[in-house]
């Protein structure tokens, strides 16, 4: 079995809460509580959950953006603390939700993609030319496209750029924000498609963080479900539509829309306040296979079935 | 909101004290020996020793400080030398001249500047907009000082419709109309500048806020259109012209020095070109803290109204 | 740049005040080669000399010197004053912004603080102060102007900083090797400069200002030296005898500063990507409506039908369709989904149903909307209100900012009946408002009919927005993208409600959304939109089950959808056409798998077979 391409442990990343005012309390926002994970080479790795469960933190912690409070984060059996920032940024690159934002908006296309094959890979003007001439064919878009100004491109164009300025560091890891939910479906799916050709092309593993189950289902090998702030499951995304252990993935599939489905209502669901967590398991007063211990104890991630690993007292029998 | 007011209250005391520091700095950095100068420069040295002495000013500047405020706190501003008075007295006289033309002209502003910002906004690019717009470019591009002298010119010595100068006449006056007959050309020309920076501020935010989503939403409910103006798009646009107000207050106060010259109202900002002239820095030193404990009070009124006019902040 | 210099040109103000400002700034170079004559040269034969009176232009002052050498002189230098501060506070005060935006914490406090506690005095306080302290002169008063306007280019530059710092492409560019220097030499700057700019041309002729305040005061320019400022303030002594001694150089402040502003301005509006787009221009309360004249009105059985209706675009005298010819009917208690991606104008026709679209730059030029058989397109303002709220009500995308932040949800929901129905007490009204938020399912209502949005979740939000919708029992009620901002989960519940409320109420839904999953639940007919037409339309599960259109077809194949096992969704090849481009024929042929060259020859018509139509030459045979 070959070993892991990135092994976290314990990760943790608060942030401080600005004071309404001097003399108040100092308050913390417990972003990404103790998740644990490890994702094998060449595997699509899916992250899923809704707003404000700490999917995008968690992913900007892992490629270095963010700093991570306790907890390490590996790659290739070396802890991201010590390697140094290029070495990192040549080994793991980002491709951020906002295709559009990610770019210099006062710089051309191909000032913003010459940065890294110029400051990380130490190249010299032909053959930074060779590469992006490359990297533009591969992406699939005009080389014009090179010398407009990123106002002057759509947000499939510029999600093409975002993925092609990742690749051009050279790293193998790609961790992907949410990088299609901004787009219309039929350019979803051109993404997509394109994501599929270049991994297998450069050989690449992903993290592919989403909100859109059928998304995650299609795309991904294995899938962690987030919820506030914890891993709740994780399990291969083939079994995200009707073999999910946790209630919480149950929910999310039941309530996922399908063109054949009926109309499906849960009503509790306000989420807990991320300021003040309660004492339990987080989903407890919305699940509907809560028992006594949910209330008191959390419960550990752990590993349940054949490659289902899931943090619930009670797990949904299948 | 108590709890907030009340913090909000605590936090000018460092606010306070910043001011009083950097006055103090500046005031100590003032070349030569105040002794000398109060004396003259025959004095000798032993008459210089026994006022630095009396002054306080043989001791480190830091502990001089200390001094220096907790006299303040007592009300004790020092002595002006020039009037040989205690400078509270001549503050607080003169104040309250100063406090009623600025008072006049920011009400005035405000009133004027609002109404035209949305009349402005609302009728965009329309007869009334041009009108406004050319109005106010003149009105932020003149000299307070310049509009006044020639408002005295035209109104006071052509037309002879206002007194030229002074707070009261000098003779027979003294009651409430001869006040506001002394008042309205002053307060008008500084009213004008501060109205011009208001009208602008106004239109511009209240265009912003007309292309938000809830002025579209209070339209689909049928809301009519007078009401989306005031009660959606005005209260809304409010919570970024009042900071805008607690600005023109500062720039009020501070027009009102050149007017106070120009039309010789007897206020503080007349009282400190005076000081300065004379170097009677205790006399400078007492204005201008006055006048910015004045204005950082003020401010602190314009944040307590925010928080009535914002839900989001109270929280 | 050349773009900016046109742009500032083209503005007739700015041109105006740019004009002023070189002839002014012209003269004032060339002053020491005009001849003029000494203007510290007194003369007291020639006190007070009228102008153009033996060879002095603008005569003489009160020492019998020359008004205009003086004048031109003094211009000279109060300009050359009022750029040097400026240029020193912006320098000082940018540089202050730029650290305080890019290291916060810590440094950002110290410095703001500092900065806040400047802000404290009044400006001209702090001016009197240093001046004080320095003693009168004009370098003082340039140093005192400059300390006192450094606060305004800190705050401006570190507010800007601070946004541009947390945006992605500064965590793109880190992410590509850049240091924390590199990256503000090579991504902040380029940035801020604009910004810095625009701060230095708005502020400049307030500097110039200040400066002749001062020396007006006396504590500027001390004789023989003089600027335009204490021209004026030693003129005043005889401003009633000899008016024009204060009149030549009080207008020459005047035109000075009226020049820098009006170029300011017109350099902010150039540079201000927001008017270019239009998007600072005030949005009328009804959209403008042009059509030909004589539209019949066919009567109809349908609550509602839509013919023929046309909303375009007028930006920069480019008309750009939005919307083409856009049938349909909805009957009373059905509900119609449109079906589109972004752009395909389904929003459009939303809100041109009740005159909603932004004026300008969207036009209604042409169609009838027939509700219960009256065209609401030809009806005046007041009529339209009437009917908005109260007869076809409206749900919006973003529920965190379609509801008005500043009003209570009491207050929101009740002013929805009340301008509907004036002669209701308050008291009547509250309690329907809480009947309406039990409805939609809200836990305690008493509690929020007293909270402001903020305070609610984005469901919450949602189901208020249901709320005010439902408030005057309308026939219609008009849903663009209700669920798209939120999470499945809530998006779930709000269909439930929304589904319920109308089922139970008899009413009809209009529902617009991008995502074919979501509209198969919900609605009993189905209209697809692309680039801004109608390309089919018929009962949904009809549609779904079997598209007549090649989009339809491609639509469903690149949706993916969980648990269908089908792997990757099948993606659409190439792009939307942009709407100012559009050709003849169909507008979905260069992306269509079943293009033949008969697509591109006229417009496409629409085709009907038994319910249902669309526009293909392919009648519906998709199987090849």
């Amino acid at each position: 079995m070959p070993k892991p391409i990135i092994q976290i442990k314990n990760l943790c990343k608060n942030f401080s809460i600005k004071q309404a005012s001097l003399l108040g309390p100092k308050q913390v926002l417990k972003a990404v509580k103790n998740v644990s994970l490890d994702v094998k080479k060449g595997e699509i790795f899916g992250i899923i959950g809704e707003s404000g469960c700490g999917k995008s933190t968690l992913a900007r912690t892992i490629v270095g953006i963010y700093k991570a409070d306790s907890g390490t984060v590996k790659l290739n059996e070396n802890s991201i603390e010590n390697i140094i920032s290029k070495e990192l940024n040549r080994t793991i690159q980002y491709v951020f939700q906002d295709p559009l934002g990610s770019l210099n908006p006062r710089k051309t296309i191909r000032q913003n993609l010459q940065t890294p094959l110029h400051l990380l890979l130490g190249l010299n003007s032909h053959q930074i030319n060779q590469k992006l001439t490359e990297m533009m064919e591969a992406v699939g878009l005009p080389l014009r496209t090179m010398y407009q100004y990123p106002h002057e491109i759509s947000g499939g164009q510029a999600q093409r750029i975002g993925i092609a300025r990742a690749l051009l560091a050279g790293s193998q890891i790609l961790v992907l924000d949410e990088p299609v939910s901004a787009l219309d479906v039929s350019v979803q799916a051109q993404i997509l498609e394109l994501l599929i050709n270049l991994k297998d092309k450069f050989s690449l593993t992903y993290i592919f963080i989403s909100h859109d189950l059928a998304v995650i289902e299609a795309f991904c090998n294995r899938v962690a479900v987030m919820y506030y702030g914890e891993i709740a499951e994780v399990l291969p995304a083939t079994k995200l539509y009707s073999q999910s252990l946790h209630p919480y993935t149950n929910l999310l599939a039941r309530t996922a829309p399908r063109l054949d489905n009926e109309i499906h209502t849960e009503f509790q669901i306000e989420l807990p306040d991320p300021l003040k967590p309660p004492l339990g398991c987080a989903f407890a007063p919305r699940c509907s296979n809560v028992g006594e211990r949910c209330k008191e104890f959390s419960p550990e991630l752990r590993l349940l079935k054949e490659n289902s690993y899931v943090a619930c007292h009670y797990p949904t029998k299948q | 909101m108590p709890r907030y007011i009340f913090f909000r209250i605590l936090s000018i005391i460092p606010v306070l004290l910043g001011l009083t520091l950097i006055v103090f700095i500046i005031m100590s950095l003032i070349p030569g020996d105040p002794a000398t100068a109060i004396l003259g420069s025959y004095a000798t040295p032993e008459n210089v020793a026994r006022l630095n002495q009396q002054l306080g000013l043989d001791k480190p500047l830091f502990q001089r400080y200390f001094i220096w405020l907790s006299n303040l706190i007592q009300g004790d501003f020092g002595r002006s030398m020039s009037l040989n008075r205690p400078v509270i007295d001549e503050i607080l006289e003169r104040f309250s001249a100063t406090l009623i033309l600025s008072g006049t002209a920011f009400v005035l502003c405000s009133f004027i500047g609002i109404l035209a910002g949305v009349i402005s906004a609302t009728r965009q690019y329309g007869l009334a907009d041009k009108l406004i717009t050319l109005t106010v470019l003149i009105g932020i591009s003149i000299p307070s000082f310049f509009l006044g002298m020639m408002m005295i010119l035209y109104f006071a010595v052509r037309l002879r419709w206002f007194p030229a100068s002074g707070m009261y006449a000098l003779y027979g006056g003294g009651d409430f109309i001869d006040l506001l007959n002394h008042l309205i050309m002053p307060a008008v020309a500084l009213a004008i500048v501060a109205a011009g920076v208001i009208a602008r501020l106004s239109r511009a935010a209240m265009l912003e806020v007309l292309r938000l989503d809830f002025i579209r939403t209070a339209r689909a409910k049928g809301v009519p259109e007078k009401r989306v103006i005031i009660r959606h798009a005005l209260r809304y646009s409010m919570v970024s012209i009042l900071p805008i107000l607690g600005l023109q207050a500062g720039f009020v106060l501070s027009g009102a020095v050149y007017i106070e010259i120009v039309f010789q109202w007897p206020g503080v900002g007349r009282m400190m070109v005076d000081a300065i002239l004379a170097r009677d820095i205790m006399l400078v030193q007492g204005g201008v803290l006055f006048v910015a404990a004045c204005y950082v009070i003020f401010n602190i009124i314009v944040d307590v109204v925010q928080l009535w006019l914002d839900p989001r902040i109270r929280s | 740049m050349r773009v900016l210099y046109k742009k500032i040109i083209r503005n007739r103000l700015a041109g105006f005040g740019a004009a002023l400002v070189s002839i002014i700034c012209f003269l004032s170079l060339i002053t020491p080669f005009l001849g003029l004559p000494d203007p510290n040269v007194i003369d007291t034969s020639k006190r007070f000399m009228m102008p153009l009176v033996d060879g002095y232009i603008f005569g003489a002052d009160h020492l019998g010197r020359d008004i205009l050498s003086r004048l031109l002189w003094g211009t000279r230098l109060s300009i050359f004053v009022g750029l040097v501060a400026a240029l020193i506070a912006a320098s000082i005060g940018s540089v202050i912004g730029i650290l305080a935006g890019l290291y916060g914490g810590k440094a950002d406090t110290l410095l703001m603080r500092s900065i806040d506690v400047l802000m404290a005095f009044p400006y001209i306080l702090l001016a009197l102060a240093i001046v004080a302290v320095l003693g009168p002169g004009l370098m003082n008063a340039l140093i005192a102007v400059a300390i006192v306007n450094i606060p305004f280019f800190a705050r401006n530059v570190r507010g800007v900083t601070l946004s541009l710092v947390q945006s992605d492409f500064i965590a793109a560019a880190r992410l590509s090797g850049r240091n924390t220097f590199s990256i503000l030499l090579f991504e902040l700057l380029p940035n801020l400069v604009s910004v810095i700019i625009v701060a230095f041309s708005t502020t400049i002729g307030w500097m110039i200002l200040e400066t002749a305040g001062l020396s007006f005061l006396g504590l500027g320019s001390q004789p023989p030296q003089s600027d335009l400022g204490s021209m004026l303030g030693e003129a005043r002594a005889a401003l009633i005898t000899h008016p024009h001694t204060s009149f030549i150089p009080g207008l020459m402040i005047f035109a000075i500063v009226m020049g820098i502003n009006l170029l300011g301005d017109g350099i902010r509006d150039a540079l201000d990507p927001r008017l270019a787009k239009g998007m600072l221009r005030r949005s009328q309360p009804i959209t403008y409506i042009d059509r030909q004249k004589n539209i019949s009105l066919p009567n109809t059985i349908n609550l509602i039908s839509v013919n023929d209706l046309q909303t375009e675009f007028q930006i920069d005298n480019k008309k750009i369709k939005a919307i083409r010819n856009v049938s349909f009917s909805i009957e009373k208690g059905q509900c119609l989904a449109i079906v589109g991606e972004s752009g395909s104008g389904k929003s459009v026709t939303a809100l041109s149903l009740t005159g909603l679209v932004a004026s300008p730059p969207a036009v209604i030029s042409g169609g009838v909307v027939n509700f219960q058989n009256i065209d609401i397109l030809s009806l005046n303002y007041e009529e339209i209100r009437k009917i908005r709220g109260k007869k076809i009500s409206y749900i919006f995308q973003d529920p965190n900012s379609s509801l008005h932040p500043l009003h209570s949800i009491g207050d929101q929901l009740i002013e929805v009946m009340l301008v509907h129905e004036s002669k209701f007490k308050r008291h009547i009204l509250e309690e329907r408002a809480i009947q309406l938020l039990k409805d939609v399912m809200i836990a305690n209502p008493e509690r929020v009919m007293n909270s402001y949005p903020h305070e609610l979740s984005g469901g919450m939000r949602q189901r208020i927005g249901i709320a005010i919708a439902l408030a005057n029992d309308p026939e219609l009620i008009i849903a663009d993208e209700p669920t798209t901002a939120l999470d499945v989960t809530v998006q779930a519940q709000i269909l439930d409600i929304l589904n319920r409320l109308r089922i139970q109420r008899g009413l009809s839904l209009l529902f617009i959304s991008h995502d074919m999953n979501v509209i198969a639940s919900i609605s009993d007919k189905i209209a697809i939109m692309y680039a801004g037409q109608i390309i089919e339309t018929g009962p949904t599960q009809e549609v779904l089950d079997q598209p007549f259109h090649p989009y339809t077809k491609a639509l469903l194949a690149c949706s993916p959808q969980i648990g269908s096992s089908l792997g990757l969704p099948k993606p659409i090849k190439g792009m939307p056409p942009l709407m100012e481009e559009l050709s003849e024929g169909c507008s979905f042929a260069p992306r269509c798998s079943y293009f033949t060259k008969d697509c591109n020859k006229e417009p496409i018509v629409l085709s009907t077979i038994e319910n249902r139509s669309f526009r293909c030459i392919k009648k519906g045979s998709l199987d090849a």
